[in-house]
């Protein structure tokens, strides 16, 4: 265990009815941190979440946090708070009493709890709602008095399971913001589980990208968008250019005779692949490094970019995302530049395939 | 317009909204409610103040409720019914939210198990008692067989008694499984992530049944044990057949009025009924206003504003 790591996660692995739901998994988090535990649904991590808030048992593991171990421990003296999908309020309360609920637990009088809950309802801009019953708010207003009953009661590590993924997109970035305002005023540690990476990306320090109950890939979202670890973490991040080339250092040798240079050293077979925003449309072969002539093949405008389909005359086929002002029509020929950092390479036979339709219980 | 007045106006615009078919639709059913209940009840009513008696000159009288209320027979009539009921079904509520907790995870066959006894007739499960409990019955022979009790003299008398277990045992065996059937219902009808939001906020396994699983089942328990106390405070054969010999409840009372030799009797009789009547609505409805938690509710959180 490392000096940083805050919160522990051994060797944690969970079966239902002998299927494997996950699977020896290790995790750190730091003091402080956001860490974002990132995956397709049915892939565990709603079960991993369940474990470390004590609502499920483990099979075997354990999970250390601010150094004493949760082995044992029942979920309610573990010192964490969990928010659920949907802000899941208590209906017989009142907004105020779903807020103090936490501290009235904790045996906190009256009166003090009182004052912390309204406080905490003003910084989630709910002051003057405490009256209300739950069935008045709508699903932003519920998932801000969820917010604001884990954070009240001052959890060592605040769990977040899908948070915002009931609620609409304009609503989704605000309630983004607001949790990453709390989590700065607060300090608070946070494990945000989600099925959606651009959420992860905004929400998290680190991501955790876990799939069939394995996490594949533990980085910072800059990492695993352009430096994955396989193809199958770089298609979860959207990434859709995948080449075979010879890696000799920094050369890439690729089938049809071409060769690009790249910053990340390989050697031997490898597969090379490139975000298409990183990829440069040309129509003059203005510098002579890492330009391949192209054909385009297909034009969608999207609104904010313009994704091109690229065809080489060897054959190879590549995406492009440009600028929405550049305009190529289809079958004009044109050439790409693919900048040497962003060439990014893994062995060819490193990736390891997924075994076939495990069934995986939770999300 | 104020806020109140417009809520009372669209509470009548909803009324109007209703289409005149569909208060045709109910007028069937409700002509016949009105008839035989409200008609019943307005004749039992006017017998009682002497207007449509049997005897007397038919003039405006209280003096049936005057004998009624004047009689300690009535007064200790009006305990034991409501010791029987009162205490049959607090037990039977505790109990059945019991049961209902144990068989919340249970599948459907739970919920079957719990209508078995709905349709047994309750002379059947009288005359049952009867074979269990009374000084000759099954589980005295037993006792006796196994050498525990020497002569059936020895077996506690549980069958029109003073205490009236035979009585209260019967109403147990048959409204548990109603109110475990309801409250079954309701439990299902919980979100489980609700518990589970309760432990991971910190709330013992105990904390969670109080605070958070009790408070959700009240409106189920709430019109269950209503059903029970309001069935077992009018019920009349199971204290006439198992219940003690004196004092009796007050149906039986009501019935004996009625069917005594002395016709005057009979507007007691009526009297007695419609205090039966009044009692049990008003019980019904103190314990449905406590129920509500309206008394109880705080206007405002956080204090003084």
């Amino acid at each position: 265990m490392s000096e940083l790591a805050y919160c522990a996660i051994q060797n944690l692995t969970k079966r239902f009815r002998g299927v494997p739901a996950v699977g020896d998994l290790w995790l750190e988090i730091r003091r402080g941190e956001r860490l974002a535990l990132l995956g397709p649904s049915g892939c565990g991590k709603s079960t991993t979440l369940q474990l470390i808030a004590g609502l499920l048992a483990p099979d075997s593991g354990q999970i250390v946090l601010n150094g004493r171990s949760l082995v044992g421990v029942p979920p309610e003296r573990r010192e964490m708070a969990l928010v659920l999908q949907r802000g899941l309020l208590f209906p017989h309360l009142s907004v105020g009493e779903n807020v103090a609920f936490g501290l009235k637990l904790r045996g906190v009088n009256r009166a003090e709890r009182e004052a912390q809950a309204l406080a905490m309802l003003a910084q989630v801009q709910l002051s003057g709602f405490e009256n209300r019953r739950p069935a008045e708010l709508s699903g932003g207003q519920a998932q801000r008095v969820a917010l604001a009953r884990s954070l009240v009661i001052r959890p060592k590590l605040l769990l977040l399971d899908e948070p915002l993924s009931a609620l609409d997109a304009n609503l989704r970035s605000d309630m983004q913001n607001l949790i990453l305002q709390l989590q700065a005023e607060t300090g608070v540690t946070m494990l945000v589980v989600t099925h959606d990476q651009s959420e992860a990306v905004v929400m998290a320090h680190r991501i955790a990208l876990m799939f069939d109950g394995c996490l594949r890939q533990v980085d910072t979202p800059e990492a695993l968008y352009q430096q994955p670890s396989d193809a199958t973490v770089a298609r979860f991040f959207g990434g859709v250019n995948f080449f075979e080339a010879i890696a000799e250092q920094h050369c890439l040798r690729l089938s049809g005779g071409n060769r690009l240079t790249t910053d990340h050293p390989q050697h031997g077979p490898v597969q090379v692949t490139i975000r298409p925003e990183r990829i440069h449309l040309l129509a003059e072969p203005i510098c002579g490094i890492n330009l391949l002539p192209v054909t385009i093949t297909q034009s969608r405008f999207t609104g904010t970019q313009r994704h091109l389909a690229l065809k080489t005359p060897t054959g190879l086929e590549l995406q492009a995302w440009v600028p929405p002002g550049q305009s190529f029509t289809v079958g004009e020929s044109a050439f790409a530049h693919l900048p040497a950092d962003a060439l990014w390479s893994f062995p060819s036979a490193n990736e390891p395939s997924l075994p076939d339709a495990v069934a995986i219980r939770g999300g | 317009m104020t806020p109140a007045a417009r809520l009372k106006n669209a509470r009548w615009a909803g009324l109007r909204d209703v289409s005149w078919r569909a208060y045709l639709l109910v007028l069937p059913a409700l002509s016949l409610v009105l008839l035989l209940f409200g008609g019943g009840l307005g004749l039992a009513f006017l017998q009682s103040v002497g207007l449509l008696g049997l005897t007397g000159d038919g003039s405006l009288s209280l003096a049936a409720y005057g004998e009624a209320l004047g009689s300690s027979q009535f007064w200790r009539s009006l305990g034991l019914s409501l010791y029987i009921a009162l205490t049959t079904t607090a037990l039977s509520t505790v109990l059945s939210i019991g049961l209902a907790l144990l068989l919340r995870g249970a599948g459907r066959w739970a919920s079957f198990a719990c209508q078995l006894t709905l349709p047994i007739p309750h002379l059947v499960g009288i005359a049952g008692i009867l074979l269990l409990l009374s000084p000759s019955g099954l589980i005295s022979r037993l006792l006796y067989t196994l050498g525990w009790i020497s002569t059936d003299q020895d077996f506690p008398l549980l069958v029109n008694d003073p205490a009236n277990i035979g009585v209260m045992t019967h109403f147990l065996w048959k409204e548990i499984p109603f109110m475990t059937l309801i409250l079954l219902a309701v439990l299902r009808g919980i979100r489980p992530e609700l518990a589970m939001q309760a432990r991971a906020l910190g709330a013992s396994p105990w904390q969670c049944f109080w605070q958070v699983t009790l408070p959700l089942l009240q409106p189920g328990i709430v019109s269950a044990s209503l059903i029970v106390f309001g069935f077992i405070f009018g019920n009349f054969e199971v204290p006439f057949l198992l219940g003690s010999t004196y004092p009796r409840t007050l149906p039986i009372l009501v019935y004996q009025a009625f069917t005594n030799v002395d016709l005057n009797q009979r507007s007691v009789a009526i009297a007695l009924g419609l205090l039966l009547s009044l009692i049990s609505i008003s019980l019904i409805a103190l314990y449905l206003w406590l129920g509500s938690g309206q008394p109880f509710r705080r206007r405002n959180f956080g204090g003084q504003r």
